[in-house]
């Protein structure tokens, strides 16, 4: 046997050894790929989690899903771009601020990101549609880098702002492998049912009714439970609620942050957007920092963007939890920026 | 091409397997495939930086060559200036420019910062420093001007330590790319176990440390008042953690992957936190880049043959300039300044404090002490500004530190990792030796896969990219 046989023996061993090692890595992958828990890899219809009327995991994709399901029979021009929080702008209301050609859909993921809200302006303009009108609702924490540390499986369903398509799925990959998505996902694996324990952030919580039309999400059974029993409610919930005495202001955004901002005003006045920028407010008092809120002024413009941080904060009542405030609340959100 | 993404994790193998495959015993080839690979590795990031690389190759290649022929110190210098001009502008010129307006403007003297609006190249410090200490070794006359293009440029850019070192010398490198490489099937399995290691370092330990941490530092008045102080110092403690891992992980997986491709690299991190000294300490912690400082900087300026008090001043200076290294920010620099300080009363006091054997129990409480210096350092590192970092140590001076901390969950990680740290601290990496049946280690790379998948960990970028 010549040395150069010798040393090819070597290295199918060790080729053969190491794909040994790595079978357990391949079992799991094989598992995720089979059972594919945030829909990324076989497809599926959205509409279906909606009629359980449980909310899936995924909103940004229900959102998405949606947007394509309705466009070809809509003409939407008006969106509400933002977190969860926006769930609670109705439609209906913001459509009394609007001129009568506005036709209004909400853009919304949970934990939207700032890139997340960039893919949805480029499906948006990818599509031909025109966004006239908008409004994009900011929290504080959305300007951090460290955004997602809460809960890292929550993912964004379309393709992140620059990210290629292997770590779109590793990406996906890893937060399924995350224990606390586990606990919660491998009995509904099993029984089907969904719990919606305080632990819970799996799932959103049971809607009242959904319009997949607008992608309009009712909610409104929360304040039916807080106008029943408004004790129960807040007792229910009450490791949501962290009352804060002051502020807490997050550090200053990054220039990655920032790009992400300039390239949404670059888009908007593409379209010659009438828009306004909103931060509403939180019950925990995670504020932007003052310099921030001036930079955000500059880059959209001083009569765009309102600055409610404070709005409603001295009361839990206000709040569905520590950073979801109410209809009512978003409500006169909108009645005082649109000034009628 | 980031070493925790997953596109690493389909390049590496793939190189592998055409270098020892389809390149093999073709020396020539070999390396021309290599120093693609190490460019396709760095335009990942972004291609149009790839010219400052090349560059660097190119005038440190051309300027040794010249060197060597006369004018040694004229070429040589050409090349430092010019390398450390690139480094300037890229790294340092906007700190510069803006601590200079503020300065005029607190004597009343209002001056336009002009800035410049770059991005940081990654790897750029590290890349520089290798390239310079080939100059200077040609210079030196310690080395011989490399003949060969390929080969010397392949030595610039080697992808595994391209971006966060070792950084590495031309007088151990170079000749492994100048010289035939054979499969080694025992290098092969501690490479991967090497991989394998480093990438519980990142993910299992840095990773998870980082969630607390960031959510610590980014709201220290908020977890002092709920929490207490307790919960800042574990936020300080976990940092050290982080880096450590971060750090050391990356050159873990960096050492791993050099020697797949059958190429040693240099130690970089030797259990740092059982450290005894402060002197040990920096005999363990990056100690490729320490040891750069030691030979291009510190010996030059005069090392310890001037005397007791320019012995000082130069290890105060060595110090200064590898704080300014990592960044330009007050906060690095002041990080240097605290173990120049550090380092200068230790020897005062107690002479070199240097160690020939390995840490023991008995030595616990020198450990520990060496360790509170690292983590205060490690704040202040961690730290946005000076000012910030004087907050949170008020902050920790004046609330609870009895409190249980927030934060103890990342502990569960840290623990065990210590522990393995300790029982392997002996050997190069913690698992170089598992004297054990072939289907324990196997239940035992397992256990290490499964606690890199279910570390419930963001993942993050490299800490010392940005350096």
């Amino acid at each position: 046997m010549t040395m150069a046989d010798k040393e090819r023996k070597q290295l199918n061993r060790f080729v053969k050894r190491t794909l040994l090692a790595c079978l357990p890595l391949l079992a799991i992958v094989v598992t995720y790929i089979a059972i594919d828990p945030f829909n990324v890899i076989w497809g599926f219809n959205p509409m279906d989690k909606v009629a359980e009327k449980s909310e899936p995991f995924n909103r940004s994709r229900l959102a998405v899903e949606a947007y394509l399901n309705h466009r070809d029979s809509v003409d939407y021009n008006a969106f509400l771009f933002g977190s969860s929080r926006t769930i609670y702008y109705s439609v209906d209301e913001w459509k009394h601020h609007l001129p009568d050609d506005a036709v209004c859909f909400h853009f919304d993921a949970a934990w939207e990101t700032l890139e997340g809200m960039l893919d949805k302006m480029d499906l948006i303009k990818e599509k031909g549609d025109r966004i006239k009108y908008a409004i994009l609702e900011f929290h504080a924490d959305q300007f951090a880098d460290t955004a997602h540390a809460e809960i890292p499986y929550r993912q964004d369903f379309r393709l992140r702002h620059s990210e290629n398509v292997f770590a779109y799925h590793f990406r996906h990959f890893m937060s399924a492998l995350n224990t606390d998505f586990l606990k919660v996902y491998i009995p509904y694996l099993f029984t089907g049912k969904m719990e919606d324990t305080e632990e819970n952030k799996v799932f959103e919580s049971p809607m009242r009714g959904y319009d997949p039309v607008k992608n309009e999400i009712d909610y409104r059974n929360f304040d039916d439970e807080i106008d029943t029993d408004s004790t129960a409610y807040f007792n229910r919930y009450s490791r949501h609620y962290q009352k804060a005495a002051v502020d807490s202001v997050v550090p200053r955004m990054s220039d990655e942050r920032i790009a992400l901002l300039r390239e949404m005003r670059r888009r908007l006045n593409a379209d010659s957007t009438d828009y306004r920028v909103i931060l509403g407010p939180s019950f925990y008092r995670h504020v932007n920092n003052s310099t921030d809120v001036a930079l955000l002024r500059r880059i959209f413009g001083v009569k765009r963007v309102y600055d409610f941080q404070h709005l409603g904060v001295e009361s839990q009542s206000n709040f569905y939890d520590n950073i979801h405030y109410r209809y009512f609340i978003a409500d006169s959100i909108m009645t005082m920026v649109y000034g009628k | 091409m980031a070493f925790n993404s997953i596109i690493y994790a389909l390049f590496l193998p793939v190189v592998f397997l055409l270098y020892w495959y389809v390149f093999a015993r073709r020396l020539r080839i070999q390396n021309v495939f290599l120093l693609i690979a190490s460019y396709v590795f760095y335009a990942c990031w972004d291609w149009r930086f790839l010219a400052l690389i090349i560059f660097t190759t190119l005038s440190t290649f051309f300027t040794a060559k010249l060197a060597a022929r006369g004018q040694l110190r004229l070429w040589t210098g050409i090349n430092i200036v010019v390398n450390l001009a690139i480094l300037f502008v890229f790294k340092y010129f906007n700190f510069f420019a803006e601590s200079f307006a503020q300065m005029m403007s607190a004597v009343g003297w209002e001056v336009d910062a002009v800035t410049l609006n770059v991005v940081l190249p990654v790897g750029i410090s590290f890349y520089t420093f290798q390239a310079l200490g080939y100059s200077i070794d040609v210079a030196r006359r310690q080395i011989k001007p490399s003949s060969d293009i390929v080969s010397f440029a392949t030595f610039i850019a080697f992808f595994p330590q391209l971006v966060a070192g070792p950084i590495e010398r031309a007088s151990s490198l170079l000749p492994q790319i100048e010289h035939e490489r054979r499969f080694d099937y025992t290098e092969a399995v501690l490479g991967m176990r090497q991989i394998l290691w480093g990438v519980v370092k990142k993910v299992a330990v840095a990773d998870v440390c980082a969630v607390y941490v960031d959510r610590i530092f980014s709201q220290p008045d908020m977890y002092a008042a709920e929490f207490g102080a307790s919960t800042l110092v574990l936020g300080a403690v976990l940092f050290a953690f982080q880096i450590y891992g971060d750090f050391s992980g990356y050159s873990d997986i960096a050492i791993g992957s050099a020697r797949l491709l059958g190429i040693r690299l240099r130690q970089n991190f030797r259990y740092p936190y059982f450290s005894r000294s402060v002197t040990d300490f920096w005999g363990r912690w990056h100690i490729s880049l320490t040891s750069w400082f030691r030979d291009y900087v510190y010996i030059p300026l005069g090392g310890n043959r001037r005397g007791v008090g320019r012995t000082y001043f130069n290890i105060f200076v060595v110090f200064l300039l590898s704080g300014l290294w990592h960044g330009a920010n007050f906060t690095f620099i002041a990080w240097g300044a605290m173990w120049g300080v550090a380092y200068v009363v230790e020897r005062m006091i107690f002479g070199k404090v240097t160690y020939t054997d390995e840490p023991r129990l008995r030595n616990i409480m020198s450990m520990i002490g060496i360790f509170i210096v690292a983590v205060i350092g490690f704040a202040i590192f961690r730290s946005p500004s000076i000012s910030f970092f004087g907050h949170y140590a008020s902050l920790c001076a004046s609330s609870s530190l009895c409190a249980i901390p927030s934060g103890l969950t990342a502990m569960a990680y840290v623990v065990p990792f210590l522990v393995v740290e300790w029982l392997g601290r002996r050997n190069s990496f913690s698992i170089e030796r598992l004297p054990m049946p072939a289907w324990v280690r196997y239940l035992f790379y397992t256990f290490l896969l499964m606690v890199v998948l279910f570390a419930n960990s963001k993942p993050e970028t490299f800490i010392y990219f940005q350096f």
